[in-house]
């Protein structure tokens, strides 16, 4: 199990900053997800980290060695491509084999542990299938096969399951963490699946336009998220803009006053907040009303039935606010009906000024 | 292609409409492909055929007879221009298939200043006529003191196949994406090992066509080796040339219908050994 630490990581293609200054620490062992939009430079520190892009400025190291012109074949690295680049012209086995034979172990150990590895990828008696004639699905699992066999300190998945569809992707995921844990791999892995970053990883480093905006376990950076950017990305969210009265208290732009757990004090100025739309309760003018929370009275202007959950736009005196409820109640708030609308202080989210 | 021709509900007499109009299509299919056939196979059929007639004015009926190939075995010159012939071609298949494949590998995966530019210069020599190409390599090769003779050839036909054999590789190495060398530098593999081990053998397909076009422009040639000839030094279709006009004998016939049989089954072995065209499509086979 190996460290990997980028510090001050700067990186230009021509014009643009594809890395600005990225500091981040990927511990032993740990399943960490780059996140962010396509051109966050998410994919560009991958390749850094594997060799393939030298940064201007900073350094990269691996359990403290610099990557600095370490060429990639020597920074005992495996790596799953998005396509997978499995070798068309060798069989399943030789593919697996193919970073073992590289280092010319002897004959009987590269049998040896091709079988164990396809078998912990659960792909034995494929051995001598081409890649072409396998599904996407057994291309990744040899993909993952083959970065894995050499033992390598550090694992870099480049959106290893995006040419997979919804179904498998879901079976891979549980998969690729099972697989992770038992080899016990620091594992570095790019996408922009939100969805797929939070289910799968230990942290999240989310990137925009080449900069760290923010980093941390997938509940902290979902829950607090630190910017209007990290809010809006990592799933959705009701903006609020106002100014801080002091402790707690936030005066909104339409002049109501709502609470919040994040510290404040008056000299915080102009602020936004954010409040997560499953963190809104709904309910009719007159049903019983929960002490203690922020409350804004409004009326539905649009249904949005979706089987397991149902989506209500709400006018909330001056603002439009999305509230998404689990189709768990036996009531159905129509389209027009007076509704007050709640949530609790410590779901209001300070993301920025 | 077979689908069209075959009937897969077998022959079902006194069948409906349908049937008779696919029918009228399969025979139409069926003369046209014999047409396009007969065209291209006649003239060579009918030259094989006069290599083993006995009588010098093609006279018909057929006399069967090898006494062409056994005259061919005692001309000196058209074994000897043979010989150059068959040297030149493997030369110079060897040298621009070589040259032409890191050509190739450099436009494709390198950024280099004055690329684009390299690349755009590499295709009017297929286009300019050959006539005007053997004429000014003269003129050149004589001011720069090169001369004539088969060293002077194998420049001009170096010269001439590089850009076949940069097209083809090149074509090859566009269809698959660089990932595979990524994918193989990420496993430990140097720069060498990458190039043998990944890069050569997706790539053979590509080298293979493009060898043998090198071999068949340089073996075809005619016009360049015939500028740059040096007297009593002559290729294969320089002498045919010659033989043609001091007056035709079969024994051109014989040595063109060797030549034949040996260019098509070397064709049709790589074409078996590898499918031209892409990957080897996945059958039913498991």
């Amino acid at each position: 199990m190996s460290v990997v630490e980028i510090q001050g990581v700067t990186r230009r293609f021509g014009e643009t900053l594809a890395l600005d200054d990225v500091d981040l620490r990927i511990e032993e062992g740990e399943l960490f997800a780059l996140l962010g939009p396509s051109g966050s430079g998410k994919t560009t520190l991958l390749r850094a980290i594997a060799g393939f892009v030298e940064p201007d400025a900073g350094t990269i190291r691996i359990d403290g060695d610099p990557m600095h012109h370490l060429p990639v074949h020597r920074r005992d690295i495996g790596m799953v491509f998005q396509h997978y680049a499995l070798f068309p012209h060798m069989s399943v086995f030789d593919n697996v084999a193919f970073g073992l034979t590289v280092r010319r172990l002897s004959r009987s150990e590269v049998a040896e542990r091709v079988r164990a590895m396809l078998a912990l990828v659960q792909l034995e008696g494929f051995e001598g299938r081409r890649p072409a004639q396998l599904s996407g699905g057994q291309q990744q699992r040899v993909a993952l096969a083959r970065a894995l066999v050499t033992r390598p300190r550090v694992l870099l998945l480049d959106e290893p399951l995006g040419a997979l569809d919804k179904r498998l992707r879901r079976q891979m995921q549980v998969e690729l963490r099972q697989i992770q844990r038992e080899v016990e791999i620091t594992t570095v892995f790019v996408t922009h699946d939100q969805e797929e970053a939070l289910t799968l990883s230990d942290r999240i480093a989310l990137l925009n336009s080449g900069r760290l905006v923010q980093s941390g376990p997938p509940q902290a950076v979902y829950e607090r998220p630190r910017t209007v950017f990290a809010a809006d990305f990592l799933g959705d969210a009701n903006f609020f803009t106002g100014t801080a009265l002091g402790a707690n208290r936030v005066l909104a732009s339409w002049g109501r006053e709502l609470l919040t757990a994040d510290a404040l004090d008056a000299t915080c100025g102009a602020l936004t907040l954010a409040v997560r739309p499953e963190k809104l309760r709904i309910a009719r003018i007159g049903e019983p009303e929960p002490d203690g929370v922020n409350a804004l009275a409004g009326r539905v202007e649009s249904v949005l039935y979706a089987g397991s959950t149902i989506t209500y736009r709400v006018a909330c005196e001056d603002v439009e606010v999305t509230v998404l409820e689990q189709n768990r109640e036996d009531r159905s708030i129509a389209q027009g009906e007076a509704v007050n609308v709640f949530w609790r202080p410590e779901h209001t989210v300070v993301v920025g000024p | 292609m077979t689908g069209r021709m075959r009937d897969p509900s077998g022959s079902v007499p006194g069948a409906g409409g349908p049937r008779r109009k696919r029918d009228a299509g399969a025979v139409f299919a069926g003369v046209y492909l014999a047409l396009i056939l007969g065209f291209l196979y006649l003239p060579i059929a009918v030259m094989v055929a006069m290599a083993f007639n006995e009588s010098v004015l093609y006279e018909l009926p057929l006399k069967p007879s090898t006494i062409w190939f056994e005259r061919l075995a005692d001309n000196e010159r058209l074994l000897r221009a043979s010989a150059n012939s068959i040297g030149l071609a493997l030369a110079n298949t060897v040298i621009a298939t070589v040259l032409g494949t890191m050509a190739a590998l450099a436009f494709a995966r390198y950024r280099f200043r004055g690329r684009t530019l390299l690349r755009l210069l590499l295709f009017p020599p297929i286009t300019i006529p050959w006539l005007i190409i053997g004429t000014a390599m003269l003129v050149m090769f004589f001011w720069i003191g090169i001369g004539r003779g088969l060293h002077a050839m194998l420049l001009g036909h170096v010269a001439l196949s590089l850009p076949y054999v940069v097209v083809v590789v090149g074509a090859r190495l566009a269809s698959f994406s660089g990932d595979l060398e990524e994918a193989a530098a990420t496993l430990g593999a140097g720069p060498w090992q990458t190039f043998r081990r990944v890069t050569l053998p997706v790539l053979a397909p590509g080298i293979v066509a493009a060898a043998l076009f090198a071999f068949a422009v340089s073996f075809d040639q005619f016009v360049i080796s015939y500028f740059l000839a040096a007297p009593g030094v002559s290729t294969l279709p320089v002498e045919i040339y010659s033989a043609i006009r001091k007056g035709f004998t079969p024994e051109v016939n014989a040595v063109s219908s060797i030549i034949i049989v040996v260019s098509m089954g070397v064709v049709l072995l790589f074409a078996r050994l590898y499918r031209f065209g892409g990957e080897p499509r996945v059958g039913g086979r498991q």
